[in-house]
């Protein structure tokens, strides 16, 4: 009797380890580099119910943002120059707020440069070119579930946006170019429902144990 | 003195009186002032931002200078453009596009241009120039301005501000001749993005400077023409006056 309770408790532990396992399924797409501005749609799969039962969805965002200011002076005299840019990115599930949204991504700089120095390069003394390039990242824990476990994909909507200004001599050829990439990735994090095979394992193991104790209670009967 | 007075004075007299009237209407001639202007001509740009404006010296033989006065005739002239540089057709939107700051420098005084302001527009959809090609595009020189395809004028495009009339604004100290005169072009500020853009200011104009003097006291050219008649009339009389007292004796 006692060998009959021992193999009873190690199947339902079995079952209850194998129902209650936490499994991670994750998915990742991303927009590559390009001119801003842009508003993209980026598309994820939704949470397959069949799996199991939804517990964690963990949102990753990264976004790239290159930036470059220019300007040369073309002027017989030296001029000082003020340029700024700033890119500011932003994600939203589409049709529902934005999840993430970075710090503005800002270049600015000034200065003086010399009287035309010959050569039209955005370089040498009368000329300046400034290049950044920065990545921001973030992590959002999502809890409206529901709203993943679905067989369509997931749509998020993301954008990127650049704006520059430049004050630089009248004589003179200036300029600002910004370009962005963004990248989601998620994780869905679930309880599997053991699969059928899972319970005919167990319940194979569950019948051997049986017949096994059956048949030691038998040779002691003998 | 009235007529009846007039009347009673001897011919002599009479004579006399009208030629201390002719004298002294020939020296508030002599007393006027004169003045000797000299314009000349300059065309400032960014390859030449100065020149010296050679005037001539006052001429001291025409009389005592009193005042110099100086005036400009300037005019400005910017052009600007800006180039679709996103590497795909696109539209160039800008806002705040504005010309400040220019000025004419004439030895140490200035001279300052009204600001330009140019507003917001948007180019509509250009081609976009790509590197290194917008190098050349953008190169200094209007004529390239004007060649490049991919420019957009904004419909302000070529404005000229204009100064006219500063006279009186300057006073050369020590009557110099030789004036420098410079110009700054400002500064050019948009606000845009994944675009470039050219900004060119030039200045063309005249300026001109005025001597005003005091001529030379010369007797006026009538004057010779009343001394013989005072000595004429002064002969009348005499003989007058001799034939009188002959009949009187």
């Amino acid at each position: 009797m006692k060998t009959h309770r021992f193999f009873a408790l190690v199947a339902g532990l079995m079952l209850a380890g194998a129902a209650q396992a936490q499994q991670v399924v994750s998915y990742f797409a991303q927009i590559p580099q390009s001119t801003t501005n842009w508003t993209k749609m980026l598309q994820l799969p939704g949470f397959d119910s069949n799996l199991g039962t939804l517990t964690q969805v963990k949102l990753s965002y990264s976004g790239e943002v290159w930036q470059s200011l220019f300007t040369e002076n073309q002027d017989g005299n030296g001029s000082s120059y003020d340029l700024l840019t700033t890119a500011t990115l932003s994600l939203a599930k589409t049709g529902g707020p934005a999840l993430f949204t970075p710090a503005a991504i800002v270049l600015h700089r000034t200065g003086s440069v010399t009287a035309f120095d010959g050569s039209f390069d955005f370089g040498g003394t009368s000329g300046v070119t400034f290049s950044q390039d920065q990545t921001v990242s973030g992590m959002y824990l999502d809890p409206s579930l529901a709203s993943y476990i679905s067989t369509s994909p997931i749509g998020f909507t993301a954008t990127a946006r650049g704006v520059s200004s430049w004050s630089t001599s009248g004589n003179s050829a200036s300029g600002a170019l910004t370009s962005a990439a963004s990248s989601l990735g998620v994780e869905y994090t679930y309880v599997a429902i053991p699969e059928p095979s899972a319970y005919a394992a167990l319940l194979g193991a569950a019948v051997l144990g049986i017949v096994t104790i059956r048949r030691k209670q038998a040779r002691i009967v003998d | 003195m009235s007529s009846q007075n007039y009347r009673q004075l001897s011919p002599a007299r009479k004579i006399l009186s009208a030629i201390i009237v002719l004298l002294a209407a020939g020296c508030s001639v002599v007393a006027k002032a004169n003045t000797f202007s000299e314009s000349l001509s300059f065309s400032l740009n960014p390859a030449d931002t100065s020149e010296v404006l050679h005037f001539d010296p006052f001429n001291l033989s025409l009389g005592t200078l009193e005042s110099v006065g100086f005036s400009f005739d300037a005019t400005r002239r910017h052009d600007w453009a800006v180039w679709n540089i996103a590497g795909e057709p696109a539209s160039v939107d800008y806002a705040d596009a504005l010309l400040s700051g220019t000025a004419l420098h004439l030895d140490a005084s200035v001279f300052d241009f009204a600001d330009q302001s140019y507003g917001s527009g948007s180019t509509g959809t250009l081609p976009s120039v790509s590197f290194p090609t917008f190098f050349s595009e953008a190169q200094a020189g209007r004529t390239q301005f004007i060649n490049g395809l991919d420019a957009v004028y904004p419909s302000a495009f070529n404005p000229a501000g204009t100064l006219t009339d500063l006279a009186g604004n300057y006073s050369p100290v020590g009557f110099p001749t030789d004036l420098n005169l410079s110009y700054d072009p400002g500064h050019f500020s948009i606000v845009a993005n994944n675009a470039l853009s050219a900004s060119l200011v030039d200045i063309t104009g005249t300026a001109t400077l005025t001597f005003t003097y005091q001529p030379v006291s010369v007797p006026d050219s009538s004057l010779g023409l009343f001394v013989p008649v005072l000595w004429v009339g002064l002969l009348v009389v005499a003989k007058r006056r001799r034939t009188e007292l002959s009949r009187a004796v």
